[in-house]
C-alpha cells in the first residue's frame, strides 16, 4: 500500500511540474488529495466488512452524492425500519467522514422531543446539541437560530442526520443549504419520504429489500459466519430465511440465535416461524428473544424499556445490587444482535438496541401475566395503581411489597 | 414503571402511591406524543420509593422533590423541562450537573449547596466515569 502510494504520489508531482492545467492547479491538488485519502481509506471500517450488500448500496450513494461538485448537497437514504439504513449511513460516514473539515454523526434525533419547549425552544434545543458536537465543545449556549450558518457557513461539512421522523428537525438542522461551507454533504436517513417531499429534498437512495439470494447470504453470515448455508443446512437456512421475510433485521437476529444449533433446533424455529402471519416483523423478531435465558431476557427488557442508547458504565451501576449478571448478558445480547455495542475512543460505551427490537420488547411485556411482570407499561394500569394507592392481587409482580399490612 | 403519559388526561399521584411498590428501582415518566397538556398532581409530600435507583421524569410539574425524598441509591436523576426550582429543601435547581449525550461534564453552581447534597456530589465524584449522572435543565425562559 504505501509503496503504491508513493508511485503515485511521485506520478502526480511529476503531472504537477509539467503544469499542464495550471488554470485547474488547484482544484487538481484537491482532486488529488482526496484521491490519495480515498485509496487511505479505500475499504469501510472493519465493523462493516463483510456486511452482504454493503459495497453496491455505497457506490450507488456516492455517484448521488458528487463529491467533486462545489454545491451543497442534501442526500437521503430512505427504507423501512429494519433495512439497514443507518448501517449504511455508518459505513459511508466511516468511509468519507476525513475528506471534510468537519464531520458529524447525529444519532439521536427520533427521541429529541421535550415536553415543556415551544417550537422554537425546541430548535435551539436541537442546533445547541448539534454544535456542541459537531465543534466538539460540550454544552455550547446558543441564543438565536442562525447559528448553523453563523459557525458553519464557511466550512466543508459532512452531516449525518439518522432517523429522521419530523420535520421540524430538519428545520432546525438543516434548514438552507447555505448554512454550510461550499462542498459540504448532508444525509438523512429516514422511514418517512413523505418528509423528505416537504423538504425538498430529491436526491434520495431507496434501500430496496435484499434479492433471495443476497437474503440467504445475510441469515447465513450471521448463523455460520460465511456467506453459504454449512452442509446439511442448505435446505433449513432456505426454509428460514424465506419465512423471515427479506428485512436485513430479521435474519441478522434469527440466523444470531441459531448459531451453533443443531438440526433438530433449526427445525424448532422454522415451525415457530410458520405459525407467523404475513411474516410480521415483530413476531420474528421475538423468535430471538425467546432463545435467551432468563438473565438475558430480563435486562433484554429493561433495556428496551429504560436504557435503550445510555451508557454501558451506568447500566453497569443500575443493577450493581440486583442479581442480575450484566457483563455476561450484554454479552449474549451483543452476540445476537439484539443490541449492538458501539464504543468510542475515550473508552465509553453505549448501548443501541433497535427500534423495533424495542417495540418487540414492549409486546413481551404485555404478552406476560399480570404477577410475572417486573415493569409496568400499561399506561391504563399505572394509573390505576398511582391514584388509589392500592395493589389489587391483580398485581403480585415483584416490583410490589404485597405483604403490606 | 415506566409511564407514557400522552394517552392519559388526567392523573391525579396518591401521597401513599409509592409506599405500596418498596421495590420499585426504576422509574420513567415520558410523553411519546406531543398531545396537548396532560394534568399531573403530584402531592408535594409523596413518598418516593426509597430504593429508586433511576428516576427519570420529564416536565416534572412540581417546585421541588419531596423532603423526604432519598437519593442514596439513585443513580440517574434525569428532570428534564421540569418546574424544579429547588431540589429539595436547600438546594437550588441550576446545580446542574451535566454529563450529557457528550458524556462531558459541565457543571454549574448557582447557590449554596445543602450539605447533604454536597456530601453527595462528592460521592459522585469519586466514582469513576459516568457511573452516576443528574440531568435537571429547567425550561428555557
Amino acid at each position: 500500500m504505501q509503496c503504491y502510494l508513493c508511485i503515485y504520489l511521485m506520478e502526480t508531482v511529476l503531472f504537477l511540474s509539467f503544469s499542464f492545467v495550471r488554470d485547474n492547479e488547484a482544484i487538481m491538488i484537491e482532486k488529488i488529495a482526496r484521491d490519495v485519502l480515498d485509496k487511505l481509506n479505500a475499504t469501510p471500517s472493519r465493523d462493516f466488512d463483510g456486511m452482504v450488500g454493503i459495497e453496491a448500496h455505497l457506490r450507488e450513494i456516492k455517484s448521488l452524492l458528487d463529491l467533486d461538485n462545489v454545491e451543497v448537497k442534501i442526500v437521503a437514504i430512505a427504507g423501512p425500519a429494519g433495512i439497514g439504513k443507518t448501517t449504511i449511513a455508518r459505513a459511508l460516514y466511516g468511509l468519507l467522514s476525513k475528506r471534510f473539515q468537519l464531520s458529524c454523526f447525529v444519532d439521536n434525533l427520533r427521541g429529541s422531543y421535550h415536553s415543556g419547549f415551544d417550537e422554537y425552544g425546541f430548535k435551539l434545543h436541537l442546533q445547541e446539541q448539534f454544535l456542541s458536537k459537531v465543534l466538539n465543545q460540550s454544552g455550547m449556549r446558543i441564543c438565536h437560530l442562525g447559528a448553523i450558518k453563523e459557525n458553519l457557513s464557511d466550512q466543508r461539512v459532512l452531516i449525518i442526520l439518522d432517523d429522521v421522523n419530523k420535520l421540524k428537525q430538519l428545520e432546525a438542522l438543516a434548514n438552507e443549504t447555505t448554512w454550510f461551507g461550499p462542498g459540504s454533504r448532508i444525509v438523512v436517513t429516514t422511514e418517512n419520504k413523505e418528509l423528505l417531499q416537504q423538504h425538498g429534498i430529491n436526491n434520495t437512495y431507496h434501500v430496496g429489500f435484499p434479492s433471495d439470494e443476497d437474503a440467504l447470504k445475510i441469515l447465513c453470515s450471521y448463523a455460520f459466519k460465511q456467506t453459504s448455508p454449512r452442509h446439511g443446512f442448505e435446505e433449513l437456512s432456505e426454509s428460514v430465511t424465506k419465512l423471515c421475510g427479506k428485512l436485513p433485521l430479521g435474519l441478522c437476529v434469527v440466523g444470531s440465535s441459531l448459531r451453533g444449533k443443531k438440526e433438530d433446533e433449526w427445525e424448532d424455529v422454522v415451525t415457530r416461524l410458520e405459525t407467523i402471519l404475513d411474516q410480521d416483523i415483530e413476531d420474528v423478531l421475538r423468535v430471538g428473544y425467546e432463545s435467551l435465558d432468563e438473565n438475558a431476557q430480563t435486562l433484554f427488557l429493561h433495556i428496551a424499556i429504560f436504557f435503550n442508547k445510555e451508557d454501558g458504565d451506568l447500566v453497569k451501576t443500575m443493577f450493581a445490587e440486583s442479581d442480575l449478571d450484566v457483563k455476561y448478558g450484554l454479552k449474549i445480547l451483543e452476540n445476537r444482535s439484539l443490541i449492538k455495542m458501539k464504543i468510542f475512543s475515550n473508552g465509553d460505551t453505549k448501548i443501541v438496541m433497535h427500534r423495533l427490537l424495542q417495540q418487540m420488547g414492549k409486546r413481551a411485556i404485555q404478552k406476560q401475566e399480570p404477577w410475572e411482570r417486573q415493569i409496568l407499561i400499561d399506561a391504563r394500569e399505572i394509573c390505576h395503581v398511582l391514584e388509589h394507592a392500592k395493589v389489587s392481587s391483580y398485581f403480585l409482580s415483584s416490583i410490589f411489597n404485597y405483604n403490606v399490612n | 414503571m415506566s409511564f407514557d403519559i400522552s394517552r392519559i388526561s388526567e392523573v391525579s399521584i396518591r401521597k401513599k402511591a409509592f409506599k405500596r411498590m418498596p421495590n420499585l428501582q426504576f422509574l420513567k415518566v415520558y410523553k411519546s406524543k406531543d398531545d396537548g397538556n396532560n394534568r399531573m398532581h403530584v402531592p408535594e409530600e409523596m413518598d418516593f420509593p426509597c430504593l429508586l435507583r433511576l428516576l427519570d421524569w420529564k416536565a416534572y410539574p412540581s417546585k421541588s422533590l419531596p423532603p423526604t425524598f432519598n437519593p442514596e441509591h439513585l443513580v440517574e436523576l434525569n428532570m428534564h423541562s421540569s418546574q424544579l426550582e429547588y431540589l429539595w429543601q436547600g438546594t437550588q435547581v441550576g446545580v446542574v450537573l451535566d454529563i450529557y449525550e457528550l458524556g462531558i461534564f459541565s457543571f454549574m453552581l448557582y447557590d449554596a449547596l445543602s450539605l447533604s447534597a454536597t456530601v453527595w456530589f462528592s460521592n459522585i465524584f469519586s466514582r469513576s466515569r459516568i457511573s452516576r449522572r443528574w440531568i435537571c435543565h429547567s425550561p428555557r425562559i
